[in-house]
């Protein structure tokens, strides 16, 4: 609570602020939070018109940047902390007793004729409680007050949206500390080794899943097993939207890729082998690399326009052709087309070579990562959700009740934390009521 | 590469005669509230009839748009416009029922921005070639088959909602401001204070919406890419939104910013808003072009 005095205790008469007071002051500032948003908004405008990572590089992770975040922070986390006696005051200490002339300075306020019963008060506290208002009636010195109230949840509102968006942050730079992102992938049967994370991760199967309308990129599942040693950790499958979870881990499946493999035969020798390419690999011809074709693109469906472009007509796997670019030294040689199961012999100073795309092998890219943060991003997001609600959807309304100064009147006033339409709309129907309770006596 | 649904001409053409009827009473409600401000106080109830007629027409359009897409309608810049001007419309209808015709005012300004909302979606693309809003019937790519999908486009639709009917309200304030003699306009709208309190209002129920878009966003983000947050500029511009509007509910409720600043404000909020939606699908494309 120390803290909060050094915002909130009293200055006593010719007593001059201390410095720490002062920057405690200047740092809760409103002005300096609006500030900061307001210089947030413009810079992160200024770097959406910068390439994505530049702005990554350059803006977002740059020192400065994160020095605005963290002045923010700082800023929330102290007008946070200021808030809080001031708020518990304003819940639980409210001023339950006011005069006549009280409520007639209120924002809202009415005076009702009653037909001179012997207690209009309890007609008042009646219609409040009508009204769905908790009442209790107050002697003050001036006499008896009917003090209604509703929504006090409201008065939170704010203090638990600041404390949400700290948890956030705080869930935010706990998972960039204690967590770790790394990309990764492969085909059937092969592995890799997350370090950061202490485990190896075999892919064991990855089946491709057409969409009803094959124009739609397909689904791809993988079968994974994670082992951590010789022991197995996780065992399950991958998709878009549908990660692996263990230990604080996750699998995500990042995009796939399809990789031609080609047989290469020296036609005089008949020695051959083969490997897996991808689009922009060369595929070399000759021992001197003096021949070679490039990958240009893998047309799993190859189609072609009147105008002898080739495309992909959808993302079924009939037709596989390979396009590619044959370069002689520096020189162009012009386009080759290398369907499925077709050989094609290429004249090199070496001899003839046969190419020939026997097939093609499905790849997955992972995003492995750990983020120890998330149960604090989730909390704060549903108190963040919470503490908006309470601001803005339950409105914290208190009304009151004296006998008017005339004869036979009834003095009702409202005030509310944010809200003067609803208080005279609830004071019209507390109007209303006691009209009808009048008039039925 | 086409990627159409087949579907059948009856519920194309009853889809495309929907969205025209839809389109053709939001723009006679429009007619209605402006006749209304301009003195005919009994254009008003008929004016909110004509507004849920409208409504109701359009209700029908995005269930049989949904029928023909075999899915929620909430995908591409039609949908989502459509959805849009759905959402401000029942918002709208909403604060009606609630404060009555007091407010009728507010429909001569929501609706010719909901008529603006549609010029997106039919004449704007005509007229600037570089826009295409497709209507092409497509089905959901997988990355977008989760059900996150519902819950940050409808939280989505509510905050710009939210967002526009405080822009709405801010441009009476505006008006009411700074043209001294308006004669009979000056009874139809309502006070300078009643307005404040219309624009605070709409934007605290924007803007709880618009912080449960991004985080349904988040979340889904890190359930398909691994990430909650990538610094797309969509995600940027969301937050720039949020940010504006933030500034505005701090500055009206702690400071008691009422005037020309805060209106200023909720302009600057309106306008990150609509650059969210439609300038960064245009200027900045990044992962989230899927429409």
């Amino acid at each position: 609570m120390r803290l909060i005095d050094k915002f909130n205790g009293e200055l006593s008469e010719g007593q001059s602020e201390s410095p720490l007071r002062q920057t405690l002051r200047f740092f809760s500032s409103m002005q300096l939070g609006i500030f900061l948003l307001l210089l947030l908004a413009g810079i992160s405008a200024y770097a959406t018109l910068q390439e994505m990572e530049q702005a990554i590089d350059y803006i977002y992770s740059s020192w400065w940047y994160l020095s605005i975040l963290s002045f923010t922070s700082l800023n929330l986390l102290l007008c946070t902390v200021q808030r809080i006696r001031p708020m518990l005051r304003l819940a639980y200490r409210p001023s339950k007793t006011s005069s006549s002339a009280d409520i007639m300075s209120m924002p809202v306020h009415r005076e009702v004729l009653t037909k001179g019963h012997p207690s209009p008060l309890d007609t008042a506290a009646q219609a409040f409680k009508s009204v769905g208002l908790s009442v209790s009636v107050e002697d003050a010195s001036f006499g008896r007050v009917v003090f209604g109230e509703r929504g006090r949840l409201g008065y939170f509102g704010s203090f638990v949206t600041h404390l949400s968006l700290l948890v956030i942050l705080l869930g935010a730079l706990y998972g960039v500390v204690t967590g770790y992102e790394v990309t990764n992938g492969g085909w059937i049967d092969s592995s890799f080794a997350v370090r950061e994370g202490d485990f190896a991760v075999n892919i064991t199967d990855i089946r491709m899943v057409q969409e009803k309308n094959p124009v739609m990129r397909p689904r791809v599942y993988t079968d994974v097993t994670v082992r951590r040693g010789e022991e197995v950790i996780a065992q399950d499958t991958v998709s878009i939207n549908y990660p692996v979870r263990f230990g604080g881990n996750t699998i995500y499946h990042s995009t796939f890729l399809l990789f031609p493999v080609f047989k290469l035969t020296d036609v005089e020798t008949g020695e051959a082998g083969s490997s897996r390419f991808m689009e922009g690999d060369r595929i070399y011809l000759d021992a001197q690399r003096t021949i070679h074709i490039e990958i240009t693109k893998f047309y799993t469906n190859f189609s072609m326009r009147p105008d002898g472009t080739p495309y992909n007509l959808d993302y079924r796997t009939d037709r596989p052709v390979v396009g590619g670019l044959l370069w002689q030294g520096r020189e162009n040689k012009g386009n080759v087309l290398l369907p499925l199961n077709k050989a094609q012999v290429f004249a090199t100073p070496g001899g003839d070579v046969e190419v020939l795309l026997t097939g093609y092998d499905l790849a997955t890219v992972f995003s492995v990562s750990k983020n120890l943060g998330r149960p604090f991003l989730f909390a704060g997001s549903v108190l963040l959700l919470l503490g908006l609600y309470m601001s803005f959807f339950i409105t914290p309304e208190r009304y009151y009740a004296v006998r008017g100064e005339k004869e036979q009147s009834l003095l009702i006033g409202g005030r509310g934390y944010r809200s003067k339409l609803f208080i005279a709309s609830t004071l019209q129907r507390i109007e209303a009521d006691i009209k009808r309770r009048e008039e039925a006596k | 590469m086409a990627s159409l649904i087949e579907v059948s001409p009856a519920l194309l053409l009853l889809e495309n005669v929907l969205f025209m009827a839809a389109a053709l009473v939001y723009l006679a409600a429009t007619i209605g509230y402006i006749i209304y401000v301009r003195g005919q106080r009994e254009w008003g109830t008929f004016s909110a009839m004509v507004l849920k007629i409208a409504f109701i027409i359009h209700t029908a359009f995005i269930a049989v748009r949904g029928y023909n897409v075999e899915r929620l309608p909430f995908v591409g810049h039609y949908e989502f416009g459509n959805l849009f001007i759905w959402g401000t419309a029942l918002v709208y209808i909403w604060t009606e029922w609630r404060l009555k015709e007091k407010f009728y005012a507010v429909g001569a300004f929501i609706t010719p921005l909901m008529m603006l909302y549609f010029s997106y979606l039919t004449v704007i693309p005509s007229v600037i070639p570089a826009i295409v809003v497709s209507r092409v019937h497509r089905p959901l790519p997988p990355v977008l088959q989760s059900n996150w999908l519902s819950v940050h486009v409808a939280t989505s639709v509510f905050g710009y909602a939210g967002f526009t009917l405080a822009f709405a309200a801010a441009m009476i304030w505006l008006i009411k401001h700074y043209v001294p003699a308006l004669g009979v306009l000056g009874r139809m709208f309502p006070t300078h204070e009643a307005l404040d309190e219309y624009i605070y209002r709409s934007a605290g129920f924007g803007f709880l919406f618009h912080t449960a878009m991004i985080i349904s966003g988040a979340i889904w983000a890190d359930i398909s890419w691994g990430r909650y947050w990538g610094w797309d500029p969509k995600e940027m511009w969301s937050l720039i939104t949020w940010f504006v509007f933030a500034v505005y509910l701090h500055a009206r409720f702690t400071r008691g910013w009422t005037g020309k600043r805060a209106i200023a404000l909720i302009a600057l909020g309106w306008v990150a808003m609509l650059f969210t939606w439609v300038g960064v699908a245009w200027l900045l494309p990044g992962i989230h072009a899927f429409g």
